[in-house]
């Protein structure tokens, strides 16, 4: 389970929130930049789900439930130290781990992305459905024996 | 209110994009330039009126890379304006939060950005379609090194324990032993890295560099040393601009730094291990002999190999300072804050930083110069371009500019960002 964000660009913080409401769950990673993923290698994972604030030009607090393939095939153009995309960093780990390639993102629409700590009432909004359904998820894979 | 000057020069460190042009004449070069435009980052002048403690946090966040290596520089030159003196151990620790840090850094150029080059892959992720199981060791073996500085810095990127002094807070033996399995593991997998690096296809190209390192009596280099030459340069930190200068060229954003009358020079692995191949423990050396590196060795494509056995060191160096490690009386040296000024130099991953300070009598920085390495490297990575080119320019465009962006790479330069998507222009005028 992974959070990204920026907690000081206002809504850019929504995986920080996400995290803050989902409290102390096991596999939980917090990271400001996708690059940080590449120290989460793992044998055992078997779904991995990522939330991060977008900036789609939808309705703010617009949550957008996606997998791996939806997130653009150009990603790889900017891959750097500095600038590892999401994608390029999930394909990475698909292609080093024994994963089961199971991926879901949840992209939390941003209105602001100005310097603040604090998050738009829409995203605010969001991250709270996005953290229930998360649980949710979480609650039915273990009922069925998966683990989380 | 007594009248202050405060006069700052730019701090050039690039990460952005740059592009390269070439012109030729009757297929000779007659002008080439490494263009860096991104903007300034102005640290030296946010530092300007803060209070010294903030210093290592504020010059931590110029680099997500190399922090420790900005608060190492900045550390050691406030040190030396308060004339603090520090314990071994916390010495020791310094030492061991280098060594994750040139883990990491070191690892996440060779495998993720410098690797594909030799092996003709656009980028990682061909590279690990083809070789899962090197990047995979690559990326376990640089997680022990985010461990290393998570676990001394209290956080893997822009760390926040070390301080004027010391560090925050003590750090017992029986902590320390705890990282001990995992290091022990990445110096098996380094070991294996490096004899994988070995064994890429080295393009033939040497230059007869001036390399420029920190030189210890007793130690390979990390905090500690005289600045030394291969060309007979040996100078204590504090003689630094009297040999070091830099120049502004209108294309480029990034000052060029040069030897006072000499002209370029190279800092980094490659430079560093030229110069203190015998302080290597025998470990690595004997791993060297066995892969064929020698030196001296002025082929930069062979950096790659460089920052490998340095990365071996800095696993058995952190094995034998925890083996080593007695605790500390206290977490930090006490020390009384005066005026003065102080510099400091240490090995960054990418090669010599150099911090100058001065700071009144309460400790507030009145000014403030840092040279990073790659503004160091630039002048060098422009003439080994130089160099190259006259034959380069001769092949097809594509394959021409995948040397070019290879050469470029070999410096492990902050600008490894822009360095992907290089665009290159040759002018040819028959």
């Amino acid at each position: 389970m992974v959070c990204l964000g920026n907690r000081l660009r206002s809504d850019d913080g929504a995986g920080f929130r996400v995290a803050e409401l989902l409290g102390d769950i096991p596999e939980l990673v917090v990271a400001r930049a996708p690059a940080e993923l590449l120290n989460q290698l793992s044998e055992e994972v078997q779904l991995l789900i990522i939330v991060d604030a977008v900036e789609n030009r939808g309705r703010p607090g617009t949550i957008h439930r996606l997998r791996l393939p939806d997130i653009g095939k150009d990603a790889t153009r900017a891959f750097s130290t500095h600038g590892i995309s999401l994608k390029d960093i999930v394909a990475l780990l698909l292609e080093t781990a024994t994963f089961s390639g199971e991926v879901l993102i949840f992209g939390i629409e941003g209105k602001d992305f100005r310097y603040g700590e604090q998050l738009s009432e829409e995203v605010e909004k969001a991250c709270r459905k996005v953290a229930n359904e998360i649980k949710e998820i979480l609650r039915m894979r273990e009922d069925a024996g998966g683990g989380i | 209110m007594t009248e202050r000057t405060y006069k700052v020069d730019y701090l050039a460190r690039v990460e952005g994009e740059a592009s390269l042009y070439i012109k030729t004449k009757k297929g000779e070069v007659v002008d080439l330039k490494l263009k860096i435009f991104e903007p300034p980052r102005l640290f030296e002048a946010f530092l300007l009126g803060r209070m010294y403690y903030d210093v290592p946090d504020i010059t931590a966040r110029i680099c997500g890379i190399c922090p420790v290596a900005y608060q190492m520089s900045s550390i050691h030159a406030l040190e030396k304006i308060f004339d603090v003196k520090i314990e071994p151990p916390i010495r020791a620790l310094r030492r061991l939060f280098y060594c994750g840090e040139w883990i990491e850094s070191h690892l996440l150029h060779a495998f993720l950005l410098h690797a594909p080059d030799f092996l003709g892959y656009d980028d990682a992720l061909q590279m690990t379609k083809r070789h899962p199981e090197i990047v995979k060791k690559a990326l376990k073996a640089k997680k022990i090194g985010n461990e290393i500085v998570a676990f001394i810095g209290g956080r893997e990127i822009h760390p926040v324990s070390a301080c004027v002094g010391g560090f925050y807070r003590l750090f017992t033996r029986r902590e320390l032993e705890t990282l001990k399995p995992v290091l022990k593991e990445g110096l098996q997998l380094s070991t294996e890295l490096l004899e994988w690096v070995s064994e890429l296809n080295f393009p033939e190209f040497e230059q007869d560099y001036e390399f420029v390192a920190l030189r210890h009596p007793t130690e390979y280099p990390f905090n500690e040393g005289r600045i030394v030459s291969n060309k007979g340069l040996d100078i204590e930190v504090e003689e630094y601009e009297d040999h070091f200068a830099e120049e502004q060229v209108p294309y480029a954003n990034a000052l060029h730094s040069y030897i006072i009358g000499r002209g370029s020079y190279l800092v980094g692995p490659l430079a560093r291990i030229n110069i203190n191949y015998d302080k290597l423990d025998d470990y690595t050396r004997e791993k060297l002999k066995e892969v064929g590196f020698k030196i001296p060795c002025r082929n930069p494509f062979k950096s790659i190999v460089a920052r490998l056995a340095e990365t071996v060191y800095a696993f058995g160096e952190a094995l034998r300072i925890i083996d080593d490690y007695r605790e500390p009386s206290k977490p930090r040296a006490e020390f009384t804050v005066r005026a003065g000024r102080g510099h400091g130099c240490t090995e960054a991953p990418r090669g010599i930083l150099y911090h100058r300070y001065d700071v009144d009598s309460e400790g507030r920085v009145t000014s403030a110069k840092i040279v990073a390495p790659t503004s160091q490297n630039q002048k060098r990575i422009e003439d080994d371009l130089r160099a190259l080119a006259p034959k380069l320019i001769k092949l097809p465009k594509e394959k021409a500019l995948w040397r070019f962006e290879q050469a470029i790479r070999n410096y492990d330069p902050c600008i490894s960002c822009a360095t992907h998507f290089l665009k290159l222009t040759i002018d040819e005028e028959q």
